[in-house]
């Protein structure tokens, strides 16, 4: 015969033990999501800036009103570099154990293919190698977030 | 050893070339790094030059600035090295120093495959 008092603890201990499972899931969950959510919105903002230098490497800098233009464009591409890095900082802050594999070198190439080359330079001709080159860089850092992301989902903690 | 600060000079780093506008890579170069760099040399020093705290670069700024400057041939390819070093302090400049290393690897490569 078991004592009268061993249902209530065992009662008792279950609940405790279904809702430290529950908790642990939801902090997982909860961690996972807003990683996602940060991640999917710097990849936003990395084709945003991409298709932006695209547009800005295929325009002939050599009339007055695509100077004009560009001259916008030339600020707006340094701005959003500066942006996307912030993000990255960001996330760093937000998951200290994400890593991606060769971020600094990838956005190293980013960079380099958005405002290398004849960047600013007055009278310009289009570069439509350097508009791919900015396309084919965004990709692969978009992989790469992507895949560290699928990465620190599989960790527990 | 001395440092410079980029900042100091151009807060708002311009384009490549003088006629591109104010704070160009051409201006810096020339004005700026180069005397700085002949000066260290005769006094056996080393330049430092720190590109944080400006609102941002160009790569053509920095492509410019130092791949310039090996394709200038101001100071011999060897005692580059020795004589200048590039910092980034903040995580947000660490991609520009890459690319300042790329960029000067390139132009000795560059110089390498011409001769």
């Amino acid at each position: 015969m078991l004592p009268v008092w061993i249902v209530p603890l065992v009662t008792f201990a279950s609940a405790i033990l279904g809702s430290t499972v529950a908790f642990g899931v939801q902090r997982w969950r909860y961690r996972t999501d807003r990683l996602a959510a940060a991640i999917d919105g710097l990849c936003v903002e990395i084709n945003g800036a991409a298709d932006k230098a695209t547009a800005y490497w295929l325009t002939e800098g050599d009339t007055d009103a695509s100077r004009s233009g560009l001259r916008l464009t030339a600020f707006e591409l340094v701005g959003r570099q500066a942006r996307i890095q912030e993000l990255i900082g960001a996330l760093d802050i937000q998951d200290e154990r994400l890593v991606i594999a060769d971020l600094d070198e990838l956005i190293a190439s980013l960079i380099d293919a958005m405002t290398g080359g004849d960047f600013r330079v007055v009278g310009r001709a289009h570069d439509p190698m350097r508009a791919a080159e900015v396309q084919t860089v965004a990709a692969r850092l978009n992989g790469a977030l992507r895949a560290g992301l699928n990465r620190r989902v599989r960790q527990w903690v | 050893m001395t440092t410079l600060r980029v900042r100091d000079y151009a807060a708002a780093p311009g384009g490549r070339y003088r006629r591109d506008g104010p704070y160009s890579g051409e201006e810096f170069r020339d004005d700026v790094l180069v005397p700085r760099l002949l000066d260290a040399v005769g006094r056996n020093e080393r330049v430092v030059v720190e590109l944080d705290g400006v609102s941002g670069y160009g790569a053509s700024f920095l492509e410019e600035v130092f791949g310039g400057l090996v394709r200038k041939g101001v100071i011999a390819q060897q005692d580059i090295g020795r004589t200048l070093q590039v910092l980034a302090k903040e995580h947000l400049f660490k991609p520009y120093q890459i690319l300042v290393e790329r960029y000067m690897q390139k132009a000795q490569a560059d110089l390498v495959l011409r001769a």
